[in-house]
């Protein structure tokens, strides 16, 4: 059977408006500035991207390494058989996040205004 | 009247002839070998998979119609869990509704526009349709109390709608083929 002219049409249009997408939400997002780190929903960590750091989190369930190097995050280790949280990283922009499920670990990207902190934890 | 109430005696006795009864549960038993052997496939993610058992729901749609296909679905995707032992898991909950809504997708497109638009574009529209059930209910079930702001689910969109369309092309592509060789025995 040979594609018609509909079909093209409709992949077509599914790639330029993917592509409308893609470029639309790059305009829109910012560089953040902040991570958040959270267990479940309470925030253990918030650090300012710009710093680097190396920062282990732990969890009832295991570990993981959190990496801030260049102005991006990304997840280095983690003792899951999967490592899906590995392959979201890294992040830099504002609204981007990672997800370890087994650890419940949420790392998310803000941007906040300027703080005079350099970093807070609870 | 008496004649259209015949001809509906005789459409209800089609629709439930064993020669049909048959017919289903081969496509049922062959749906559900496709969905149980792809699932220990390696993947480039864990979520993104081909979807080769929409062939059959395709193929349906063409040969007999969107309720037996939808039927085929239905039970393709229960069975398929309790072989897995994903029963009730999200794994199941997100391609039992994914499943359903891209046959009804496929059912509605083939409906209003075949043959303008073949099964390949059909069956790009369904494993569309799959993915933005998927996206909408694990963002429902999930990560709704995650607060990550809607931008994280909009960026997922462009992945999401160009990854189905090669598998919609090449699930289009197989069952078409699948469809020539069995149009006699239809």
């Amino acid at each position: 059977m040979r594609p018609s002219r509909l079909d093209a049409l409709l992949i077509g249009v599914l790639l330029l408006s993917s592509l409308g997408i893609f470029l639309g939400v790059k305009l829109v997002s910012a560089a953040g500035t902040q991570v958040e780190v959270y267990r479940g929903e309470t925030l253990l960590h918030s650090l300012p991207l710009h710093k680097e750091r190396l920062l282990p989190v732990n969890s009832q369930q295991g570990r993981l390494v959190l990496q801030i190097k260049d102005g991006a995050a990304r997840i280095t280790e983690v003792d899951c058989p999967r490592q899906v949280c590995r392959s979201m990283g890294p992040i830099s922009q504002a609204g981007q996040a990672m997800i370890c499920l087994p650890n419940q670990i949420i790392v998310k990207i803000r941007k906040t205004h300027e703080s005079d902190l350099d970093a807070t934890t609870e | 009247m008496s004649q259209t109430l015949t001809q509906l005696q005789s459409n209800q006795v089609a629709r439930f002839s064993s020669r049909k009864v048959v017919q289903l549960g081969v496509f049922t038993a062959l749906a559900l070998m496709i969905h149980v052997l792809e699932a220990p496939l390696p993947r480039p993610l864990p979520w993104l998979k081909l979807g080769l058992s929409n062939i059959i729901p395709l193929v349906l749609i063409h040969l007999m119609g969107v309720g037996e296909a939808l039927v085929v679905t239905f039970l393709r995707t229960l069975l398929g869990a309790f072989i897995l032992g994903s029963f009730l898991s999200p794994g199941f909950i997100l391609s039992f509704c994914g499943g359903l809504m891209s046959t009804l997708m496929m059912g509605l497109a083939y409906r209003s526009l075949y043959p303008k638009l073949t099964l390949i574009g059909i069956s790009v529209s369904g494993a569309l349709i799959h993915n933005i059930t998927q996206l909408l209910i694990a963002y429902w079930l999930f990560f709704q109390t995650l607060h990550l702001g809607d931008l994280s689910l909009i960026m997922l969109l462009p992945l999401l709608i160009t990854s189905a369309i090669p598998a919609g092309i090449l699930v289009g592509y197989l069952g078409s083929a699948v469809c020539l060789r069995l149009k006699e025995d239809f």
